[in-house]
């Protein structure tokens, strides 16, 4: 039978904070992305 | 473009941490005493990284790299060429016929010594301090130009054929693959006649290609140690050309990196085979049910034999990690061309792919510096006593490593530095990239959104893959 790697979370679970600035940067851009283009819609709508 | 952007990366970055785990600390001595955990040091590096990108965004309005000037510091008689090639032929026939008439044992031969310490890592690192050291010295350069300037003179040989601008710099690329591949993954590597055989084999294929091609277009492009050096020298602030040394500021070589087909694959091989060598010696590779252990009995169930079974594995593992690293850069490539302005994401690839020359220098760094400080000591007693038979022909046979030279400790803070300053100047490099590239300085700062999230991702892999090593 085999093991994902995955098998023993609490063995590996700190690698998943070498992750977070990764993941806290993707949502900023995101949502910076995502109120930019909120802005945009509405003088479009405008036009 | 935004949302397949964010679900692409999540997937690539999951699978990148789902993989590695770490990477290493080659012969590292003594246990780490650190006063914060290791995983905030990737925090505190990706904090380092966002400043340095909004300094560059305020304080950097205006392209400083890309037109750097030179400026000539002294002059070189061309006759130098000839002892300098001299040289590097003389070291070239002393290594190959110590693997060969030597004791095979690779601590006590200096054949492996000198390749996977002196020559792999070293020189890299004297490359982006002092410039194109090698090429001077580079052996199989000096039998081409010496055999070329033979047929002139004696009237003989066909002129060689234009280099073909499809083949770029692939042959440079799958070479460092193939030499990652016998690091990593074949199970004979540090045998001391093979090494001397397979350095005959890359000599012999460098002569051909210079034969067919000329000396100069084959080794700016096809000698894959010579463009590997000479990638990580132009990081140099000297810069030796037509018999002359000139000094420029410092990153100002990699700008003129002229992207030809390949740089991106030979970059990816770069900074992907050193992250699965530290991926390779952690747990979820190494593990009771690690990936590589798996991916063995997998092979082994299929009738391979041992060995067979181990390189089949670490070759998938291998050509995985460089998948993923080309995938993050990528990413990144596609997040610049959401900004607009009609760029294509194979063009933008192309003309940013030098902001990896740094990463590509400080995962060298951060990977292999212990092996550099401890292991490359044991050059001392090597030369004195290079077929390991007892000879003292310098009187240093009795030096020993002096492991103390550096703590555990100190290791890590040169790899977090190396990794910090390494992607600090990939992004000042992307960043005057964009200036150029882009209308505006504004549009430009914008492209770069996604390269900072490549460079904290490939920061945070980096010291992921040295702290598991280290733990």
């Amino acid at each position: 039978m085999t093991f994902l790697p995955v098998a023993h979370f609490g063995h590996w679970y700190v690698t998943l904070l070498y992750l977070g600035p990764v993941i806290v940067l993707v949502l900023a851009l995101s949502f910076q992305s995502w109120r930019d283009k909120r802005r945009k819609d509405p003088e479009d709508s405008s036009h | 473009v935004s949302r397949r952007l964010t679900a692409a990366g999540t997937i690539v970055l999951a699978a990148a941490l789902a993989l590695p785990a770490t990477a290493s600390a080659h012969g590292l001595v003594g246990k780490q005493d650190l006063p914060i955990p290791r995983w905030l040091f990737a925090w505190a590096a990706s904090l380092v990284l966002v400043i340095s990108f909004v300094g560059l965004a305020v304080l950097w309005p205006k392209p400083r790299l890309e037109n750097a000037r030179e400026k000539r510091v002294l002059r070189l008689p061309a006759q130098l060429e000839v002892p300098a090639g001299l040289i590097g032929i003389a070291i070239f026939v002393i290594v190959v016929y110590a693997g060969f008439a030597g004791v095979q044992t690779s601590t006590a031969n200096l054949t492996p010594t000198v390749v996977y310490v002196i020559f792999w890592v070293g020189i890299p690192v004297l490359s982006c301090i002092f410039g194109d050291v090698f090429r001077p010295f580079n052996p199989w350069l000096a039998v081409g130009r010496g055999s070329g300037w033979l047929v002139k003179r004696l009237g003989a040989g066909a002129d060689p054929i234009p280099y073909p601008t499809w083949l770029g710099r692939w042959p440079a690329a799958f070479g460092i693959l193939a030499f990652a591949w016998v690091e990593l993954a074949y199970t004979n590597k540090a045998d001391p006649s093979t090494l001397s055989i397979m350095i005959l084999a890359y000599a012999a294929a460098q002569i051909v290609g210079m034969s067919v091609y000329g000396t100069d277009a084959w080794s700016r492009y096809g000698d894959a140690f010579g463009v590997y050096f000479g990638l990580f020298a132009r990081l140099s602030p000297l810069h030796w050309e037509r018999g002359e040394l000139r000094r420029r500021p410092f990153l100002a070589g990699a700008p003129r990196l002229d992207p030809v087909p390949g740089t991106v694959a030979l970059l990816c091989t770069m900074i992907g085979t050193t992250s699965f060598d530290g991926f390779s010696q952690g747990p979820l590779w190494t593990g009771t049910n690690g990936l590589g252990i798996q991916l063995q009995h997998r092979f082994l169930d299929l009738g391979f034999n041992a060995e067979t079974a181990l390189e089949i594995a670490f070759t998938i593992g291998l050509i995985g990690v460089v998948l993923v690293v080309s995938g993050i850069y990528r990413l990144g490539v596609i997040g610049m061309q959401s900004v607009g302005e009609n760029h294509t994401a194979t063009e933008l690839g192309r003309r940013f792919v030098h902001s990896l020359i740094p990463i590509a220098l400080a995962y060298v760094i951060a990977h292999y510096c212990s092996l550099l400080l401890y292991q490359g000591q044991a050059i001392g007693y090597l030369i004195s006593d290079p077929l390991g038979n007892g000879s003292n022909i310098f009187g240093t046979a009795n030096q020993t490593i002096d492991y103390s030279i550096i703590t555990a400790t100190g290791v890590w803070y040169v790899q977090v530095v190396a990794l910090v300053l390494g992607h600090a100047c990939g992004l000042a490099l992307a960043h005057d990239r964009a200036l150029v590239i882009y209308r505006s300085p504004r549009a430009a700062t914008r492209s770069q959104y996604w390269m900072l999230v490549v460079m904290i991702g490939f920061t945070s892999l980096g010291l992921w893959l040295l702290s598991a090593a280290n733990s």
